[in-house]
């Protein structure tokens, strides 16, 4: 520890971004806007037999990751400055790969031979069940940063 | 002298140790709320806490800790800048 005038010890350590709380909610809002945007996709396309490829359109699925929060690792203080420090972040966003229900309907133009059409592998109400869930989820992360941005705005009236 | 005042051992530095606290603590939080739609997250989460005899986390809980900590550090704040003032009127002598 260095020692400064009058025997009061210097910081050694990086001071930390203040606004790196608000950073990792509003990567949680990101992460939530991106779900919903798969969910308005699957919704949109739920009577889709013919998607870019010529094949009935896919359910797309949002993955997440985790974001290393270095503060859960103590003693990592020094090497903070390098990480991105904490939230979530989309991995990608990926198709369900399993097939979609087979509907009798010989007048569709995409009916096999026998009259069947394969649909889209999307169920509107565990859609929507997702939807209310991201929506919750949206929320709850506002809500930490409105309460992060009231701390700061209290530290500086310090 | 004016270290010992606003040094080390005094109240003032024990109060900045208890915001970094509650800001790492609110850190935290936005971090598992953040996180709150992984499911790989949730897993290893769970684990962990198992492990330690811990339930598992929920948003309501994160929430309640979320209000706890913005409190917390509301009082924190108050009695920093009660310090401050007590040392500001010291040093103009009234």
């Amino acid at each position: 520890m260095r020692i400064g005038e009058g025997g009061v010890p210097l910081p050694t350590e990086r001071i930390r971004e203040p606004l790196r709380g608000l950073g990792i909610a509003a990567s949680g809002l990101s992460a939530q806007r991106a779900r919903l945007d798969a969910i308005a996709a699957n919704i949109a396309n739920a009577e889709t037999t013919r998607g870019v490829d010529g094949t009935p359109y896919r359910r797309k699925v949002v993955r997440l990751e985790e974001v290393a929060f270095e503060s859960l690792l103590p003693g990592t203080g020094a090497a903070a400055g390098e990480g991105e420090g904490g939230g979530v972040r989309v991995a990608g966003v990926e198709e369900d790969a399993t097939e979609g229900a087979l509907r009798y309907d010989p007048g569709h133009p995409d009916a096999d031979a026998a009259g069947y059409v394969r649909m889209p592998n999307v169920d509107i109400s565990s859609e929507m069940v997702d939807l209310m869930s991201t929506r919750r989820l949206f929320d709850a992360n506002a809500t930490v940063f409105q309460a992060m941005k009231s701390i700061l705005r209290r530290a500086t009236q310090i | 002298m004016l270290a010992r005042l606003i040094g080390n051992d005094t109240n003032v530095a024990r109060l900045k140790e208890g915001l970094d606290a509650s800001s790492r603590n609110v850190r935290g939080i936005a971090h598992r709320v953040a996180n709150a739609g992984n499911a790989d997250f949730a897993r290893t989460l769970d684990e962990a806490r198992a492990a330690t005899g811990a339930g598992p986390v929920d948003l309501e809980r994160e929430m309640v800790a979320l209000a706890d900590e913005q409190l917390r550090f509301e009082a924190l704040a108050s009695l920093l800048q009660g310090s401050y003032q007590g040392l500001r009127s010291a040093v103009r002598e009234r």
